[in-house]
């Protein structure tokens, strides 16, 4: 049980409700899926590119994105936005103590690419 | 690991190789204990190995060169190297991290250095240090452009689209032009 009488949501639903706020922000094309260390795993399913971490009593988390490639793209901006919408989204469901939200950008999507 | 047994891991590298090449060079007659030891006590310890046949001289110079050996890779392995695939760190706080996969930076790049008038295909790699990113484009050229022209454009291009997009500073932009197509198997990382 949390402290301060607060409700600690299994770390599927936590992985859900960041993904959920995630995909809203704008700027962010997709959350990736780079692999299985960062993924959220409940019984029979799983939550890729979102890592829910239990550092002390804090819940803290990874997150991995794909940004739009536009002209107004700013990458550290992209990820406050992120990191806020994460916060705010758990503390909306009452979850708390918030720790480190990490954003990892794993790409760009680009209209046309010269590669 | 922590950084007090790395450092005593590469303490004890550097004994075992120090030993294991005193130990070889005065088995094997190269050099004398008084001239490779910088002490008495090291030279004292060296004396023993002085003038060693048969099985004695044997195991001396086995010992030795397993001395040097486990130095080696024990420096080896415990000497920490720069990761070539660790993405780039854009800001580090209290909040947490902000990572940039190399893959994305390379995109980013090869698509700001596409929008020059000019380029017909683009390959980057990227590399980090103490001023900013290192960044070495290869760039195909129309061949009725010009090349000198292009390849400027691309620099200030690459240069302002990443100071734009990261909020960092680039330390140098490279630039090779061809006018033949890029080789599809030549990948620059």
């Amino acid at each position: 049980m949390a402290a301060s009488g607060q409700r600690r949501p299994s770390d599927i639903t936590l992985a859900r409700i960041i993904a959920e706020a995630v995909r809203q922000v704008p700027g962010v094309a997709r959350i990736s899926a780079p692999g299985v260390a960062a993924a959220t795993y409940g019984v029979g399913t799983e939550v890729s590119g979102i890592a829910v971490r239990r550092v002390d009593a804090a819940v803290a988390a990874d997150v991995h994105v794909t940004a739009v490639y536009q002209p107004e793209l700013d990458l550290p901006e992209l990820a406050r936005r992120v990191r806020g919408a994460v916060v705010q989204a758990l503390k909306q469901h009452g979850v708390g103590p918030i720790g480190q939200v990490d954003v990892v950008i794993d790409d760009l999507e680009v209209g046309s690419q010269h590669t | 690991m922590n950084v007090f047994n790395r450092l005593l891991a590469i303490l004890v590298a550097l004994v075992l190789l120090v030993a294991g090449v005193a130990i070889l060079l005065v088995t094997t007659g190269t050099t004398s204990p008084s001239q490779i030891a910088g002490t008495t006590w090291f030279a004292d310890r060296l004396i023993p190995f002085v003038n060693l046949s048969g099985g004695s001289w044997d195991w001396a110079l086995g010992v030795s060169i397993a001395f040097i050996v486990i130095g080696i890779l024990l420096l080896a392995f415990e000497i920490p190297k720069p990761n070539a695939h660790a993405p780039f760190v854009l800001k580090q706080d209290g909040l947490g991290r902000v990572t940039l996969e190399r893959a994305g930076l390379r995109r980013l790049i090869n698509r700001a250095a596409g929008e020059v008038p000019g380029v017909m295909e683009v390959r980057s790699r990227v590399a980090e240090n103490n001023r900013g990113f290192d960044v070495h484009c290869r760039v195909s050229v129309d061949p009725t452009a010009d090349v000198s022209q292009v390849t400027t454009s691309v620099q200030q291009h690459v240069q302002d689209a990443v100071q734009h997009f990261l909020g960092r500073p680039i330390a140098e932009v490279q630039v090779d032009a061809q006018l033949e197509p890029l080789n599809p198997n030549g990948q620059l990382r």
